[in-house]
């Protein structure tokens, strides 16, 4: 796994315990003086460690990402590092590959009374998609959700939409996104006819229960304002929160900054059996 | 509900009793909403029926102590419109949509100029409280306004500073929220919030403590804040959550109701009456809320 900057104290505690674990063999890429200081306070051995010293975080993070495109590790993970260098990073290399044109980051809520994961996508990389991103990124949570095992995955188009309000662009993306699903061209999944949650989750009639066992695989939302706020409700409700990106070559764990090693052990886990998934050294 | 509760309790306690027009009323259902005790104490229930079982309606509906008018017309739109215009002649204070689309309200109510208030935004503000997140607090504005500019966002912070004074909080605290918490120019949100956060810190929204750019975590979260590095008066604390716009703040309350268990009433501000609408997840007990809170914007707001 490449550690992109692991220059702070509870991200390097996950490293630790990921590696104690046996889940990962890390490289380190950042500023060494750091990393060896950091390890030492937490009472983590890198002797045996392949540290990258660099300085700059577009250069750690375009470091990373190579590693992850030259098939030298099979994950990355960000650490102390803005997000934005990490995204700019696996553009960089998808396009110039000519592989994936839009990356988003899936984030996957596990919520007790449901029998199966949600993705919400895309919480991190697009402000506002058009209607050609939101393929790529229905496609990217159909895909994912397949490899997870998942089988007749079942996506929600969210639009705020209400009757009450005038048609915002989400409900047109909607739309046009039914028809591209009933031409095949989003990949082995079902498009939910309604636009909201309420619609998704209400019993239809005058005193409606609340139908968990409808909440669909995939939930799209219409920006990075809703998808942003809405990935981080495990702050009020009681679901588990894990994010990534799926690259072409491997995932990119993209642990929020807030989070405690003990959540971004989660993630790092995930990684490692989307990895191998994709690899078909495992199937679900 | 003990927000809620209190909310009904203090509209109860003024005497006055505003007149609440509802049109059209084609349901029993909504009847026995009007017709609780609850609703009858506090405003006066003036309700216009019609289609074929107007009469029975409107035999039921006084039965229940409500006023009634019955009219023979099809058309919602032409219903509707003798409630709205009972509002501007005076003879009602509170607008409720009856049975009936929502856009009707909509094209007729929300987006005819005669009915707007032109020195305020028309917006929606809800209240959630109980299940796990507890509250009470105030979303805004989930329904309306899908991307609103930053004059909007003044306009539907002040209509929510407005509601949250009658119902008796004092010095509200605001997260205006966003994706992230730095001013980042390419995310509008980030730049609007931070323009409200400094109007907040030169006393423009009077007694109350407004911070943003602030994402749901920090807001949320005493801990999260500290590993992200934020210092705010308003982490775990918020009463009013300002959201970016429509798209985050219907899916954020949806959420919260549906997963979290909370409990949601809310109403339209900024017009020239408040108005109360048919939400799906707003249950019918938190109808008489809606009431309760529509009666206390008039008599204190």
């Amino acid at each position: 796994m490449a550690v992109l900057a692991p220059q702070e104290r509870e991200f390097m505690l996950t490293v630790k315990l990921a590696c104690d674990r046996g889940y990962i063999i890390p490289y380190l890429i950042g500023r060494k003086e750091t990393i060896q200081r950091l390890s030492d306070e937490i009472g983590m051995d890198i002797s045996q460690v392949e540290v990258i010293d660099i300085f700059d975080s577009q250069e750690i993070s375009d470091m990373g990402i190579s590693m992850l495109f030259g098939r030298d590790v099979d994950i990355a993970i960000k650490g102390h590092i803005p997000t934005a260098f990490i995204y700019r990073s696996i553009l960089k290399k998808e396009r110039s590959l000519g592989k994936k044109h839009t990356i988003s980051v899936n984030t996957l809520w596990d919520i007790p009374a449901v029998d199966h994961l949600v993705s919400i996508t895309d919480t991190g990389v697009n402000i506002a998609p058009d209607l050609e991103t939101k393929k790529d990124i229905v496609r990217d949570a159909v895909f994912l959700m397949g490899l997870l095992g998942y089988r007749d995955v079942n996506v929600a188009v969210l639009s705020s939409y209400n009757g009450i309000n005038l048609e915002p662009k989400s409900l047109d993306h909607a739309r046009m996104l039914r028809h591209a699903a009933l031409g095949g061209e989003l990949g082995a999944c079902r498009l939910i006819d309604t636009f909201s949650m309420a619609d998704i989750l209400l019993s239809d009639d005058s005193d409606p229960k609340i139908e968990l066992g409808k909440m669909p695989h995939v939930i799209l939302v219409p920006d990075l304002d809703a998808g942003n706020i809405i990935s981080k409700l495990d702050f009020m409700l009681d679901v588990t929160r894990r994010s990534l990106v799926l690259s072409s070559e491997g995932p990119v764990i993209i642990p929020s900054r807030s989070d405690v090693h003990t959540s971004v052990i989660g993630e790092v886990a995930l990684g490692v059996v989307v990895s191998r998934l994709l690899a078909g050294e495992i199937s679900c | 509900m003990k927000f809620m509760d209190a909310v009904i309790e203090t509209a109860s306690s003024v005497d006055h009793k505003p007149t609440l027009v509802v049109a059209p009323v084609r349901e029993k259902s909504t009847l026995s909403i009007l017709g609780d005790p609850l609703v009858i104490n506090m405003v006066t229930p003036f309700v216009i029926v019609a289609g074929h079982n107007a009469k029975a309606l409107c035999e039921h509906a006084l039965g229940l102590g409500l006023e009634c008018m019955k009219v023979n017309e099809d058309d919602d739109k032409k219903i509707f419109s003798l409630s709205y215009e009972m509002v501007l002649e005076g003879d009602a204070q509170i607008l409720m949509q009856g049975d009936m689309a929502n856009t009707i309200f909509r094209d007729t109510a929300l987006l005819n100029p005669g009915f707007s208030d032109i020195s305020r935004t028309a917006s929606h503000v809800f209240i959630l409280e109980g299940g796990q997140p507890r509250g009470p607090f105030m979303v805004t504005d989930g329904m309306i306004n899908h991307a609103p500019s930053l004059k909007q966002k003044i306009g539907i912070l002040r209509n929510a500073l407005d509601l949250s004074r009658v119902l008796g909080l004092v010095r509200p605290k605001v997260a205006a929220l966003s994706p992230i918490e730095y001013v980042n120019p390419s995310i509008p949100s980030t730049v609007d919030a931070a323009v409200l956060s400094r109007m907040g810190d030169r006393g423009q929204f009077g007694d109350a403590i407004i911070d943003g750019p602030i994402d749901i975590d920090c807001a949320v979260s005493p801990s999260a804040a500290q590993r992200k590095g934020i210092s705010s008066d308003v982490t775990g604390m918020v009463d009013i959550y300002l959201v970016p716009g429509t798209e985050a703040g219907s899916s954020f309350v949806q959420f919260l109701v549906l997963l979290g268990g909370m409990s949601a009433a809310g109403l339209i501000m900024g017009m020239k009456a408040p108005c109360i609408i048919n939400t799906p997840f707003v249950t019918r007990s938190n109808k008489v809320v809606e009431i309760a809170m529509a009666k206390l914007l008039l008599d204190l707001g």
